[in-house]
């Protein structure tokens, strides 16, 4: 894993951010600290996720699927729980980290498909 | 004017063959195959034809993969696997090729249709297959004239063609031969059997055929260097060259994480304590 690995975090994370937060505002929230505690969360999921997802790939040979679904799903449950306890106007966290993760996921997986 | 209008079919026919065979990669007679790469696009002037087959041998067990000369490392392939390396690259006192490949799990391997991408590998991580020009070069001395009179091959119907003799390795075969065909050179090897080097034949370039026996198909291999190849550590994993920053990649990562969650716990401790 090499310096050009931490573009692909930065990238990504970047990304995510702005497509999450994006339909979050679109979806209807408006409350300017769950936006800053959405943001601080992917911070901590996303980087993860993409991190695992590469060692795991390279290192264990499972199939890609299985990887992506197993980390996809923790990183849904660990941003609904981190909603469900912190968020102020978030009403139904773990539904909301479902759809924001589901929309990141497939609009980075079609940009990846057409780069 | 009725031969005016066939000239035009068959020059449209040739014009239309001819760009069809351009999209779709196809060579005929000398056009060359140029790989799909970035590098090689960009260093064109720089490369070396090659056009020959190299067994991945590193010292590790595998060959390593990489974006181009001295690049990043895309993965690894095990030793024994045959990649066709159509243009070489000097770097230094290092010769590259490039190469095409797929995966397979978390290998790579040789592959030069459906999924596939080109990549650079250090060719002294390799071993040569020995090829036609292997032979020509170490029988340069046995090579004589053809001095028959195709008699041997007249009215003969699926003359077999091989790489070289004794290679074991049928490259095709012609269903009939006409004036057209030449042997340039003959070779007889330490059986007696007669061999002859055809340069040029209806597209087909640099072949033999056995002019003892023109349709026998099942001229083993002979005399053919054995390779041994690298093996190997076992329970060890091949680690890419170049500066490896999965441990400083993790701990970031985990930095990351661990000061978000603090801040989020901060944050949200100072607003409970507002709050009262």
């Amino acid at each position: 894993m090499q310096i050009d690995f931490v573009w692909t975090l930065l990238i990504s994370l970047g990304l995510t951010e702005l497509m999450e937060l994006g339909l979050a505002y679109i979806l209807g929230l408006r409350n300017k600290k769950d936006f800053v505690l959405m943001a601080m969360v992917n911070v901590m999921t996303n980087p993860a996720v993409v991190l695992l997802n590469a060692l795991l790939t390279r290192k264990t040979g499972l199939n890609h699927f299985l990887i992506v679904a197993f980390l996809e799903t923790a990183a849904i449950v660990i941003e609904g729980a981190y909603y469900k306890n912190y968020a102020e106007k978030i009403s139904r966290p773990f539904l909301f980290s479902l759809e924001t993760n589901a929309f990141s996921y497939t609009v980075g997986l079609v940009i990846s498909h057409i780069i | 004017m009725k031969q005016h209008k066939t000239n035009r079919i068959v020059g449209l026919i040739f014009i239309c063959s001819m760009l069809v065979s351009l999209l779709s990669g196809f060579a005929i007679a000398d056009v060359i195959w140029e790989p799909e790469d970035n590098f090689y696009r960009a260093h064109m002037e720089d490369c070396t034809y090659v056009n020959r087959d190299y067994y991945a041998n590193g010292e590790s067990g595998y060959l390593e993969l990489f974006t181009q000369p001295g690049g990043k490392s895309l993965g690894f392939s095990e030793n024994g696997k045959l990649f066709h390396v159509q243009f070489s690259y000097t770097l230094g006192n290092e010769v590259w090729g490039v190469v095409e490949y797929g995966s397979e799990g978390n290998r790579l391997v040789p592959r030069s249709d459906g999924d596939y991408e080109s990549a650079w590998i250090n060719l002294k991580d390799t071993k040569l297959k020995y090829d036609a020009v292997s032979f020509e070069e170490d029988h340069q001395a046995e090579l004589t004239s053809y001095t028959g009179d195709y008699s041997e091959l007249k009215d003969i119907q699926n003359i077999v063609i091989w790489t070289f003799p004794n290679s074991g390795e049928i490259s095709g075969s012609f269903d009939q031969i006409d004036e057209n065909f030449i042997i340039d050179s003959q070779y007889k090897d330490i059986n007696g059997t007669l061999w002859g080097h055809v340069s040029y034949y209806y597209a087909s370039k640099n072949f033999w055929i056995c002019i003892s026996k023109p349709t026998d198909t099942n001229i083993p291999a002979k005399d053919l260097p054995v390779i041994a190849f690298n093996s190997p550590s076992p329970d060890a994993d091949p680690q890419p060259t170049g500066n490896d920053m999965t441990t400083a990649i993790i701990i970031c990562v985990a930095a990351a994480i661990l000061i978000s969650a603090v801040q989020i716990y901060l944050s949200n401790k100072k607003k409970k304590k507002n709050e009262k």
